[in-house]
C-alpha cells in the first residue's frame, strides 16, 4: 500500500464511481482513516445534494408562455425544400430587379430621348464613373455577404439570359439599329443601377437586422452582436473616405474632361485615370488603416 | 444514472408537430424542461424578480429558434443552453461576475471530522448560495439534474475537461466551506 495519501480528485472519483478507480486507490482507502473520512464526507455531500429540494418556478410557466406565443406559420423541415431565409433573399432579389425592369420599360421613350441628345463620348464619360461606383460598391458587399450575393448574382444572370434570349428574336436585318438601341439601353440600365444600389442597400439593412435577430434568438452575448453588426467609428470613417474617393475622383474627372473640350478619346482617358486614382487613394487608406489596427 | 445522449423519437415528433402549427405541443416541451430551466435560472440569477422574465424569455427564444434545432443534442440540452446563455447575458448586462473566487477555499490538510445530516441540509443550502453562479449551476446540473459531463459542456459552451475540472473544484470548495461552517457552529 502507498504511504502517501491519495488526491482529492481520486477521492471524488471513488465516491462517484469506484469501478473506474485503480486498485491502489481502493486499497489505500480501505486502510487509511483520513482518506476514508474524506470519502465519507463526499458521500454525505453528494447524497445531500441529490436529496436537496429543487427550486420550482413561482408561476405557471407553460400557461404563461403558451398564452403569449404568437401564431406560427407551418414550416417544413423537408430536405431539399428552400429554407425560409433563402426564399426571402430570392423574393427580395427578384422584386428588386423586377422593379428595375418595369421602370426601364415604362420610361424607355423619355430616357432614349434624353440620351439621344448626348454624344457617344459624353455618354461614355458618364458611364465610366457609374461603372466604377457600382463595381466598388458591389465588391464591398460581395466581401461581406459572399454567399447571399452569389444567389443575387445567379438571379441577375438568369434575368440577363432571359433578356438576351428575347433580343435574339429580333430581325437580323436591323443589326446596326439594334446595336445603337442596345447601347442606349445598356446606358440606361446602368443609370438605373443607381436605384439598384439603393435597393441593395435596403437588402443589406434587412439582412443585418435578420442576422442580429438570429444572434439574439440564439442567445449570443450582446458584446459579440455589437462587435459583429454595429458599425464602429472606424468603419463609418472608412465608408466616408470611400465615398470621398469615389465622388472626388469622379468629379475631378468630369471637371478635367470639361476643361479639355471638345470631348474625345482623351476625355475617356481622363475619366478612367481619375477613377483609377480614386481607387488607388482608397487602397492606400485601407492599407494604412489595417496596419494601424 | 447519468442521462445519455440518445435522441428520443418522441422529441422529433413533438418538434415537427409544433412546426406544423400545433403550439399546444410546446407545452409538453415546457413541462419536460421546466425543472432544468428553473434550476439554471435560479442558480445563476440571484434577483427573484428577474427570474420570471428570464424563464419566459428562454422559452420564447426556444420557440422562435425551433426550426433551427438540428437534433445534434437532446432538446433539453439545447433549451438548457439557451437558458444558460440568457442568464449569462443578464449577468453581463448587470455587470455581475460569473466566475469570481474560482481558486478560493480549496482543500486544506487539516484532518476532517464527519458531516452530520442534521445540520448538513441547512448549511448546504446556504453554502450553495455562496458559490459563484457558474459553480452553483454546475453542482446542481450534475448532482440534481444528473446531467452528463458532455451535456453540461454543451449547455455551458465549455470543453468537457474544463467542466470536469471546474466541477471538481466546486465540490471541493463546497465540502471545505461546509466543514468550516459546521465547525464554527459547533463552537
Amino acid at each position: 500500500m502507498s504511504t502517501s495519501h491519495i488526491s482529492e480528485m481520486e477521492i471524488q472519483q471513488y465516491v462517484l464511481d469506484k469501478t473506474i478507480c485503480g486498485a491502489g486507490v481502493v486499497e489505500h482507502l480501505s486502510a487509511c482513516d483520513a482518506c476514508r473520512m474524506k470519502a465519507e464526507n463526499y458521500l454525505l455531500l453528494f447524497s445531500a445534494l441529490r436529496e436537496a429540494d429543487r427550486p420550482v418556478a413561482e408561476f405557471d410557466v407553460a400557461g404563461t408562455v403558451l398564452a403569449a406565443l404568437p401564431e406560427w406559420p407551418v414550416l417544413s423541415r423537408q430536405k431539399g425544400s428552400i429554407a425560409l431565409s433563402d426564399r426571402f433573399v430570392y423574393v427580395i432579389a427578384f422584386a428588386a430587379f423586377g422593379f428595375l425592369g418595369v421602370m426601364v420599360w415604362l420610361f424607355r421613350r423619355d430616357l432614349f430621348g434624353a440620351l439621344d441628345s448626348l454624344t457617344t463620348v459624353a455618354v461614355l464619360v458618364l458611364l465610366i464613373p457609374v461603372i466604377g461606383v457600382l463595381f466598388w460598391q458591389c465588391y464591398d458587399w460581395y466581401k461581406k455577404y459572399k454567399n447571399i450575393m452569389k444567389k443575387i448574382a445567379f438571379t441577375t444572370m438568369v434575368l440577363i439570359g432571359f433578356l438576351s434570349a428575347k433580343a435574339g428574336d429580333n430581325d437580323p436585318g436591323r443589326d446596326i439599329e439594334i446595336k445603337w438601341e442596345s447601347f442606349h439601353l445598356f446606358s440606361m440600365l446602368l443609370t438605373f443601377s443607381f436605384f439598384a444600389v439603393a435597393i441593395l442597400y435596403f437588402i443589406k439593412m434587412l439582412l443585418d437586422d435578420r442576422i442580429k435577430n438570429k444572434l439574439i434568438e440564439k442567445g449570443a452575448p450582446d458584446g459579440l452582436i455589437t462587435q459583429l453588426l454595429q458599425p464602429s467609428v472606424k468603419d463609418t470613417k472608412t465608408v466616408i473616405v470611400k465615398w470621398v474617393c469615389i465622388l472626388g475622383s469622379g468629379g475631378l474627372g468630369l471637371l478635367l474632361a470639361e476643361h479639355f473640350q471638345p470631348l474625345g478619346i482623351h476625355s475617356l482617358a481622363i475619366m478612367s485615370l481619375s477613377i483609377a486614382a480614386g481607387f488607388l487613394a482608397y487602397f492606400f487608406f485601407i492599407r494604412n488603416t489595417e496596419k494601424n489596427r | 444514472m447519468r442521462l445519455n445522449n440518445e435522441k428520443k423519437p418522441a422529441e422529433a415528433d413533438l418538434v415537427n408537430s409544433i412546426l406544423q402549427g400545433n403550439t399546444a405541443a410546446f407545452g409538453a416541451i415546457i413541462k419536460n424542461t421546466e425543472g432544468l430551466v428553473t434550476q439554471i435560472v435560479v442558480r445563476m440569477i440571484s434577483n427573484p424578480e428577474d427570474r420570471k422574465d428570464i424563464i419566459q424569455e428562454v422559452y420564447f427564444k426556444a420557440y422562435r429558434s425551433l426550426p433551427d434545432f438540428s437534433f445534434r443534442s437532446k432538446l433539453s440540452t439545447w433549451i438548457g443552453h439557451i437558458a444558460y446563455n440568457t442568464c449569462v447575458n443578464c449577468l453581463e448586462k448587470k455587470k455581475l461576475v460569473l466566475r469570481e473566487d474560482l481558486e478560493e477555499g480549496l482543500a486544506g490538510d487539516e484532518p476532517e471530522e464527519g458531516l452530520f445530516r442534521k445540520a448538513l441540509s441547512v448549511i448546504l443550502s446556504a453554502e450553495i448560495g455562496k458559490l459563484t453562479p457558474l459553480y452553483r449551476t454546475m453542482i446542481v446540473l450534475y448532482h440534481q439534474e444528473e446531467m452528463s459531463y458532455a451535456d453540461m459542456a454543451q449547455v455551458m459552451d465549455l470543453p468537457e475537461g474544463t467542466v470536469k475540472s471546474y466541477l471538481f473544484r466546486a465540490r471541493q470548495m463546497l465540502k471545505t466551506r461546509i466543514l468550516a461552517q459546521y465547525k464554527k457552529e459547533e463552537l
